[in-house]
């Protein structure tokens, strides 16, 4: 758990450090980091002037569950895999009880598709493509 | 741009939020409980954060930078919110443009010539109340 601007938001720590291991990832200006050494909970919001973590800050991982931190993990995606038009979308109409269902591919709307990624949330999918990209 | 900046924060559904850039190049870190945006300049200060600007700044130099990804990402946030759509998103046209898609299985949807304005088209169709 980690606190957030508008109070306390869950996160997967397995996914942010899956995202942070990728090859192809780095911090972006307006990432959200969190966890600072010996301050879990501590976040950091990464601005033009600090291009990068170090120091005491240098384990911290980027938030799944922000929209900027999610905005630029599509930036990265669409940099990784050499298609700027890449997209993250729902591929499944979901059903109550059972579990979402997101493909990164290129332009949904026609086939055949080429396909980079999926998970079962946004986050899972893109850093999925990272990871395939960075293979 | 600056006419798309211009329209986006015009809509009802805009604001602010963590992460956003401005056309000035700074970084909005932290929103404020009195409604003012903490704004970091691109060559950064003693603490980050180096100027304080008006939630509502009337004379309409705090526009969104809409090149930028975490920006990007925060508009989309926005639309999703607005339209009560989680699960909305945009994507290139194999014969150009733009388009914000409800969903797949949906008919709705909104074209733009880049993305921020596939955005910002959603956003201003909105309903008042998702």
């Amino acid at each position: 758990m980690i606190d957030t601007e508008n109070g306390t938001a869950a996160t997967n720590l397995d996914l942010s450090r899956r995202a942070a291991a990728c090859r192809k990832f780095r911090w972006l200006p307006g990432m959200r980091a969190v966890g600072r050494s010996n301050l879990p909970a501590a976040w950091f919001r990464l601005e033009e002037s600090t291009p990068s973590l170090t120091g005491e800050w240098s384990g911290a991982l980027p938030d799944l569950t922000d929209a900027a931190t999610l905005g630029c993990l599509l930036a990265l995606v669409r940099e990784a895999v050499g298609d700027p038009g890449a997209a993250v979308w729902r591929a499944r109409v979901v059903v109550p009880g059972e579990p979402e269902y997101w493909e990164v591919t290129d332009c949904p709307a026609v086939l055949p598709r080429i396909w980079y990624g999926c998970g079962k949330t946004e986050g899972e999918a893109l850093i999925s493509a990272l990871e395939g990209a960075s293979a | 741009m600056i006419e798309l900046a211009k329209r986006a924060v015009a809509c009802k559904g805009w604001r602010w939020m963590p992460g956003m850039a401005t056309v000035q190049g700074e970084r909005v870190v932290l929103m404020g409980d009195d409604g003012t945006l903490r704004l970091a300049a691109p060559w950064g200060g003693t603490v980050g954060v180096t100027a304080v600007r008006s939630f509502f700044d009337s004379s309409g130099a705090c526009l969104p930078d809409l090149t930028d990804p975490a920006t990007l990402g925060c508009l989309l946030a926005l639309v999703r919110k607005a339209r009560g759509e989680p699960q909305g998103f945009t994507t290139p046209e194999k014969n150009g443009g733009y388009t914000y898609y409800t969903s797949l299985y949906n008919a709705d949807w909104f074209t733009g010539d880049i993305e921020p304005e596939a955005l910002i088209a959603a956003l201003e169709a909105a309903p008042e109340t998702p």
